[in-house]
Order: structure tokens, then sequence, then C-alpha cells
């Protein structure tokens, strides 16, 4: 029984979510915080559902399936010229 | 509630009965005057679900035209709003836009409260960030999944996470997550992996990384970053 890396002990969070918890624990009548009033251009007045509740759109599902996610000035960056 | 005790007894949990973190009161400096009363900080109600820290959103927006006349970064910055309760969090995000309905050269900023989104922040100046460049189309999505993430404490790196930032440019939307110790490999390398994982990234995904000294020194986000290839 040998370890090869000693792991940093990170304290533990006491107030810790799974994903579909925080979903789950969205509440069912939710009013828009007075503090968001001051960004007409930034909000909704209708809430609009998580994400991760509406189905992917086949324009994202083509690009999640396309040879990378990333954008052509992340390979210019790399050094690489394309995926 | 509008008022900075509250927001205080709110942020340190003293006032609820409730002896949880986070541990020490922030230092309230991050916040431009006449802003900070906006945020909606209370004490949890009885059947809220707490987060370990409170955070707070900030927007920014590059002004167009005007190149030889920038203004300073923090005067860009806007304080949208904060929260400490998963519901709390809900009701902002669910009322803002989505990243890609952002303008070009904005970007959404979410961190821990009591930390600027700013290279120069105490908590930021030793640390550095993790960079995902996207294609166009898919950063609303991977926002939302890293704020799920973070506010959720599922990076597992103590309180190292300093706060997240999506960036709408030209031909790319841009997610980065700062840390506080660019030093220590062990969480950078943890926050990178758990990064893929919550993002669903696939194996051959580009990531970079970048330490605000380096920021600092060239004056670029995106730029002379270390790339890493899988």
């Amino acid at each position: 029984t040998s370890t090869s890396m000693p792991m940093p002990r990170y304290s533990l969070a006491e107030f810790r979510y799974g994903r579909e918890e925080m979903l789950a624990l969205m509440p069912k009548d939710i009013k828009m915080p007075n503090c968001l009033r001051h960004f007409p251009l930034l909000i909704r007045e209708n809430f609009q559902i998580p994400l991760a509740l509406t189905p992917v759109t086949e324009e994202e599902q083509r690009l999640w399936s396309s040879r990378s996610v990333n954008s052509d000035l992340a390979f210019r960056a790399s050094g690489k010229t394309g995926p | 509630m509008n008022n900075i005790a509250t927001l205080k007894s709110a942020v340190t949990g003293s006032g609820s009965g409730n002896s949880s973190p986070p541990p020490s009161p922030p230092p309230l400096n991050g916040c431009p005057n006449g802003q900070l009363d906006c945020l909606e900080l209370s004490d949890p109600e009885e059947d809220e679900h707490r987060l370990q820290y409170a955070y707070v959103l900030w927007f920014s927006q590059r002004q167009s035209g005007k190149q030889n006349n920038v203004q300073p970064y923090d005067q860009n910055l806007k304080l949208i709003g904060g929260f400490n309760t998963v519901e709390k969090f809900w009701a902002v995000y669910g009322h803002l836009i989505r990243p890609s309905e952002m303008a070009l050269h904005s970007d959404f900023h979410l961190f821990k409260y009591g930390i600027k989104p700013m290279w120069e922040d105490e908590a930021n100046k030793d640390g550095g960030k993790w960079i995902v460049r996207l294609k166009k189309g898919l950063a609303s999505r991977c926002w939302e999944d890293l704020l799920l993430a973070i506010l959720g404490e599922q990076f597992m790196v103590g309180e190292e996470i300093c706060g997240a930032v999506v960036s709408i440019r030209f031909q790319e939307d841009i997610i980065s997550v700062w840390n506080k110790t660019a030093n220590d490999q062990h969480t950078t390398i943890r926050i990178r992996d758990t990064l893929k994982r919550v993002l669903n990234l696939p194996p051959n995904t580009i990531m970079e990384y970048k330490t605000h000294n380096n920021s600092l020194r060239d004056k670029s986000s995106f730029r002379n970053t270390d790339v890493f290839l899988h």
C-alpha cells in the first residue's frame, strides 16, 4: 500500500449540494430581486428555467459532437493549427 | 435588510443562531459606493438552503470606440446582486439573460463576497485562472453548470476558489475559474479535472492557465497562457 503523492488536506465544506440537489431546490414561486431592476438590459421579467432542465438544441448537439469544443483562437494559442 | 449591518451579519452567520461559516467577516472594500445596499443578503429564511459562502455577481462591458480613453477596469464593473442561499441564487440567476444573449465584450463575474473580480485583490494577487475558450453557442450551458458546481462546493479544494467569469468575445466565449494560489499544483490540477467533469468537456479540450501576476505584467486576460493539451 503505497501512495505516490501526498495529497493536501482540504477542509470539507459544510454546505454541499450536488447538481441535482441544486436543481431540486429551485423554488416554485420566484420573484425578481429588487437589485436587478437597476439593469434593465440584463434582466428577464419572467423566471427562466435553468438550461439543465431544457433539452439540448440541434445546434448545441452539433457543436458538442464536433471535433472540438474549443474556438479557433484556442488552437492558435496552443500553437496548433486546428483540431 | 438593506443595510450593511444586516449584510455583515448575514455573511458571518451571526444573529441567525446558525454557527456556520463563512469563517470571518469579509472586508467590505470590494463594493463600490452606493451599490452595496442593493445586495439582498438577508439572513436565510428557515426553509432556505444556505450556501457555504455568500457570492456577488458582477457585470462588465468594454466601452466601444474609445480605445484611447479606456476607463479604468473597476469603473466598468457593476455589482448586480448577491446571494447566500440556493433559493436566492435561483432568484437572481433565473431573472438574468443568458451569457449568449450578452453583447460583445461583456462579462459576468461571480465571486465570493469580499473578493473583487480584479487581479490586484488581496485574495487574487497570488492566484491564477483556468481558461476554456469555447466556440460560440456553448457558453450559456457551461456557465450554468459551472455556477452549480461552485455554489454546491463540488470542486473540493477548500477555500481555494475565488470566483468564475464568462466572457463574450469576438468569435469565442471564454469561461474562467480563478483560484487563490497559482503555485499550488495539487489544487490547480484538481480544479482543472473537476472543471472538465462538470462541464462535460471532451478529452481533447484545450485548457489554459494564467497567473494574475502574468496578466498584470502583460495587461491581458487571455494572451500568453500556459496551454494544457490532453
